[in-house]
């Protein structure tokens, strides 16, 4: 469905001035390398400004990557432009973190919802009841009612603001949705129900997921694989199971330690001292090593490669390629 | 699981002109002097004794309250009353025409510069720049002396100074626009820049370019009247109201009534604007209604 090879996006760290140059750039996404099959869920984890969100939006080319490629459905669209990159709206789409921003205040929640089918004309020039009709059938679909199409944004809860948004985005029938932290502005009880209805539609329309959260419980409940973030690199790509249990990247230990210390499996937590270091330039080596318990000189020099352990997991860190001994 | 949220009833919004009046007292007082200064202007013709132009050599200098001459008459015998009339029309084409179409262009230009960004972004804005920085007094009488005298170049140079300023504005709250999650999320939808402008973009900027232009109309009055006190508006003989100020400027020690009394009607009906336009901000801005 979607396989992105070395996908970079870099940032000039400081806006362009006519008199300024700044050769420093903001490594937001360095290199990263993964694909989604068909009807999967994967879900991206790691820490905020880790890059995850630049990922996604990466993946469905709402931004220009730097380099490497992203192919979808078997078409590179790298760099496609104009009407062929919006012809890709409509196998790929996303629902946002913010479900008070991502609505239009001055559209109805109706207008909303009809505007992919409007723009990309699915439904004849002036069909307005065949896409009321549509309308009325997604709003049903997200557990809304046909009443709701005539409200405006501010009338209604986030829970059904992001369901609003999540008909916008199935309305098109896509292959594939982007989940930008889509339950992380919702309480408890609405980001249980919303959940549930992701599951729902997957199982029905059969999408594929790219599932961006911070929140691992959410991840354990929704993925099928997971993609551990940190600084902009991939550091740990494995099956849901298998990260769970038994991870092998020290950063993927430490960030599932406390869900795992929560859920019994792990007897301490492990907490990691210090910052991400700046996405600004880093220093050669190993992303990881100024946090890293094990850290040694390798780490320091090199940058370590995605080794393929069991089974679709990978990880990348020195010990897991010999040049490392674990300490302690 | 498909959970049907009960929808709460929600008060929509009703257009009730008489509660938003008095609510918004300040749009009552603004919108009753403006009505009445409208009707004035339109009415011109039936309600005002005299033709505009009329010399009545002998009642030169009439002071307020003479007979046949409710408030007086100039050096040229023409009733005050009638002139003021008059006038009014081309002080309210003056406030509120060149407002209308530089909203129109400053909304367009704006919305280009700030939404595409890029070369169309530097050509507009710098443009603009260059514009503002020339006092806006001097670029209308640059203007005006260029053209000629005459109502429609005065409105027309107006119109050129005050592009700028609603460029600018539509430019900033378009800008601030652009970043919103449903900006991104119409161009997720697959719309076009053309369609995101037409259907995002200015549907939102449309409210605070408006408040603003209605902010200025009051000052558009003096600025046109000063424009024509100094010759290069409206010309003589036809009635306007910073003309009269002029006209009356010779006898001013003696006979006061000339100048002051079209120096009055500016104020008020300036005052009438920004009561009204003040109050066309408030309504407007969100962050205002209860």
């Amino acid at each position: 469905m979607l396989q992105v090879e070395n996908l970079t996006k870099h940032y000039p760290a400081r806006g362009r001035g006519l008199f300024t140059r700044d050769p420093r750039r903001v490594r937001a996404v360095d290199g990263v390398s993964f694909e989604v099959k068909a009807g999967e869920v994967v879900a991206v984890v790691g820490e905020s400004g880790c890059g995850k969100s630049t990922l996604g939006r990466l993946a469905i080319r709402l931004l220009e990557p730097t380099s490497g490629s992203i192919r979808l459905g078997g078409t590179d669209i790298t760099s496609l432009k104009g009407e062929a990159l919006r012809e890709i709206r409509l196998t790929a789409q996303i629902v946002f973190q913010d479900p008070f921003g991502s609505l239009n205040p001055r559209m109805t929640v109706g207008a909303s919802i009809a505007y992919p089918l409007r723009v990309n004309r699915l439904f004849g020039r002036a069909d307005g009841a065949a896409i009321a009709r549509r309308v009325d059938e997604l709003l049903e679909r997200v557990g809304l009612n046909a009443a709701h199409a005539r409200r405006l944004p501010h009338e209604l809860s986030g829970g059904q603001r992001q369901r609003v948004g999540i008909a916008r985005a199935i309305a098109v029938n896509p292959k594939l949705l982007v989940l930008d932290e889509p339950v992380a502005a919702l309480d408890l009880s609405a980001q249980a129900r919303v959940l549930n209805l992701f599951k729902e539609l997957q199982r029905e329309m059969g999408m594929a997921y790219l599932f961006i959260t911070h929140d691992l419980s959410v991840a354990e409940y929704m993925a099928d694989r997971i993609l551990v973030m940190y600084a902009g690199k991939l550091v740990e790509t494995g099956g849901r199971l298998a990260l769970f249990q038994a991870p092998r990247h020290p950063y993927t230990q430490a960030l599932f330690s406390a869900a795992m210390l929560r859920s019994g499996r792990a007897s301490e937590e492990t907490i990691l001292e210090g910052d991400p270091p700046s996405p600004i330039d880093p220093l050669p080596g190993c992303r990881f090593n100024t946090r890293c318990p094990h850290a040694g000189e390798v780490c320091r020099a090199a940058e370590p490669a995605m080794s393929a352990l069991d089974d679709g997991h990978g990880a990348a860190c020195h010990l897991l390629t010999g040049k490392l001994r674990r300490s302690g | 699981m498909a959970v049907t949220p009960e929808i709460a009833p929600v008060e929509r919004p009703v257009w009730r002109p008489w509660a938003l009046m008095t609510r918004h007292k300040s749009i009552a007082a603004g919108s009753a002097i403006v009505l009445l200064v409208v009707l004035m202007a339109l009415l011109a013709p039936v309600l005002s004794p005299y033709d505009p132009n009329e010399v009545h050599p002998l009642d030169r200098l009439k002071p307020i309250g003479s007979p046949g001459y409710l408030l007086g008459a100039d050096q040229q015998g023409r009733d005050m009353l009638t002139r003021l009339m008059w006038g009014a029309r081309s002080s309210l084409a003056i406030a509120v025409l060149p407002l209308s179409i530089s909203a129109i262009i400053g909304l367009a230009l704006g919305a280009i510069a700030g939404y595409l960004g890029r070369l169309s972004e530097t050509l507009i804005m710098r443009g603009m720049d260059v514009v503002f920085g020339l006092p806006p007094i001097l670029l209308a009488i640059a203007v005006s002396a260029t053209l000629g005298p005459g109502l429609v170049n005065l409105m027309l140079s107006l119109t050129i100074v005050l592009i700028p300023p609603m460029t600018r504005v539509t430019y900033q709250v378009v800008v601030g626009l652009k970043e919103q999650a449903f900006v991104e999320a119409a161009r997720a939808a697959g719309a076009s820049s053309f369609q995101i402008i037409f259907s995002q973009i200015l549907p939102n900027s449309l409210a605070p370019t408006i408040a603003y232009a209605a902010s200025l109309a009051g000052a558009m009055v003096v600025f046109g009247a000063g424009i024509s006190f100094i010759g290069l508006g409206i010309q003589p003989p036809d009635p306007d109201w910073g003309r009269m100020i002029n006209d009356g400027r010779e006898v001013l020690d003696l006979k006061p009534h000339v100048s002051t009394l079209p120096g009055l009607a500016i104020f008020v009906l300036a005052a009438g604007f920004n009561f009204l336009g003040d109050g066309v901000r408030d309504l407007l801005d969100p962050r205002m209604r209860q």
